[in-house]
């Protein structure tokens, strides 16, 4: 798994944020497009694409994509 | 489980709304949240205006609103109606039946059958299985299928989950035999350990209502709503309908020998935009294809949303062409449907007011 196939992925979920504005240090929560939908959406979509399950709650203590990106890894 | 049906046909649909239109910068004042998450909840699930039923409205009046104006359109003949499915989960009564109840103010003829079916999200799919399956006997020519919920008094005001989406409104459909040997194809699946997904916990026999199920309590999100109110566990329904609608529908296709291309419009349940976005996308089916907007104007009215949104993106459309339609409906029960159906030359296709 490469972080920028993720990148792009995790960017999939939104439909209004500019595809420069995902990085691995972005953090995600700042980005006026992001609302609980968008994480149960991402939570979805990491499930079905990379067959591991993250929790909401998990999720909670997680700022950045490369930070879930890592988490994803182990 | 797959369903085939033949020689049965939609000859038309009509969609009955309330007249009385709510916005939803009228109601956020009533939420336990700043108006900026407000704002971004409506931007995010497409929030806008829905329809509302007035005080002491039923399933039932709606319904005969619409059966009055086929008849005086002369679009439906009364003496023709040898089924009356209603499905809706707002009855007039616990007993008796309110298509029965329908059936006696017009004074049909009785030699009919008169059904409530108890289904919600996907109750257009579930209503017009059982349809195509009455049509199948010798001596019934013509199903009036009605869909019927008015819902939003059994939703908390203060609940910020349920209250902006929804709606409430009736369809008539008319379900007849044809002598095209076109195939319907179908599918449908079931899982009742999800019951309590989206459920009204009081006023049934399990827990009557009282002065108790009235009190309100708030939710861990700052929601406030009684035992009486429905109440639905959003990000389970999100994730059920992700997760089970995508496979059901290319199951669909793949039975019917059917591309995902070849089908012109996907007419699903409309809970709000940003699901059936998400959908939209997990399927590889451009937006367009797949009407939203139907939350946005007129609220999610259950097993309504499907012909309200075939009457509000299609119009008279379908009584001029020929569309290969698939149809979705999911939710309450659990419970998953779908139909991939050609529509052609309706005899109506439009929306009312009540």
């Amino acid at each position: 798994m490469e972080l920028n196939d993720f990148i792009k992925d995790f960017a999939d979920q939104f439909d209004e944020t500019d595809f420069s504005e995902f990085a691995a240090e972005t953090k995600f929560r700042e980005l006026e497009e992001w609302s609980s939908l968008t994480g149960l959406a991402l939570l979805n979509m990491i499930k079905a694409k990379y067959k591991i399950h993250v929790t909401a709650e998990q999720l909670l203590k997680i700022s950045t994509i490369g930070e879930l990106f890592n988490f994803i890894q182990q | 489980m797959n369903l085939k049906f033949r020689h049965k046909k939609i000859t038309g649909i009509l969609t009955i709304l309330p007249e009385n239109e709510v916005k939803f910068e009228d109601e956020m004042d009533q939420y336990n949240f700043s108006p900026a998450k407000s704002l971004k909840l409506k931007m995010a699930m497409g929030y806008n205006t829905h329809r509302v039923a007035k005080e002491g409205v039923c399933a039932s009046d709606l319904c005969i609103r619409g059966l009055d104006y086929l008849f005086e359109k002369k679009l439906l003949d009364k003496n023709e109606i040898d089924a009356l499915i209603l499905v809706t989960q707002s009855p007039d009564y616990f007993m008796p039946p309110t298509s029965n109840v329908i059936q006696g103010h017009f004074g049909l003829k009785q030699d009919m059958i008169c059904m409530d079916i108890n289904q919600g999200c996907a109750g257009f799919i579930i209503g017009l299985f059982q349809a195509f399956m009455l049509l199948e006997q010798d001596e019934i020519n013509k199903v009036v299928l009605l869909n019927a919920d008015v819902l939003s008094p059994k939703v908390s005001k203060r609940d910020r989950n349920s209250n902006p989406l929804i709606g409430d409104a009736a369809s008539v459909t008319i379900v007849e035999k044809s002598d095209d040997s076109g195939i319907i194809f179908g599918n449908l699946k079931m899982d009742g350990t999800g019951f309590d997904a989206l459920i009204i916990p009081a006023g049934g026999s399990r827990l009557p209502a009282s002065a108790d199920t009235a009190q309100l309590h708030e939710d861990a999100a700052g929601n406030f709503r009684s035992l009486n109110h429905l109440v639905m566990k959003g990000d389970e329904v999100f994730n059920f309908v992700q997760r089970e609608v995508p496979p059901m529908i290319e199951q669909l296709l793949s039975t019917a020998g059917c591309s995902r291309e070849d089908v012109d419009f996907y007419m699903f349940h409309q809970p709000n935009k940003f699901m059936l976005n998400k959908l939209a996308d997990k399927l590889g089916v451009p937006r367009e294809k797949m009407p939203s907007n139907i939350v946005e104007n007129f609220g999610n009215a259950s097993g309504v949303s499907i012909p309200t949104a075939i009457g509000f993106n299609l119009g008279t459309r379908l009584t001029r062409e020929s569309l290969l339609i698939c149809l979705a409906g999911f939710g309450v029960g659990l419970t998953w449907a779908s139909i991939l159906i050609r529509l052609e030359n309706l005899d109506f296709n439009e929306i009312i007011n009540y």
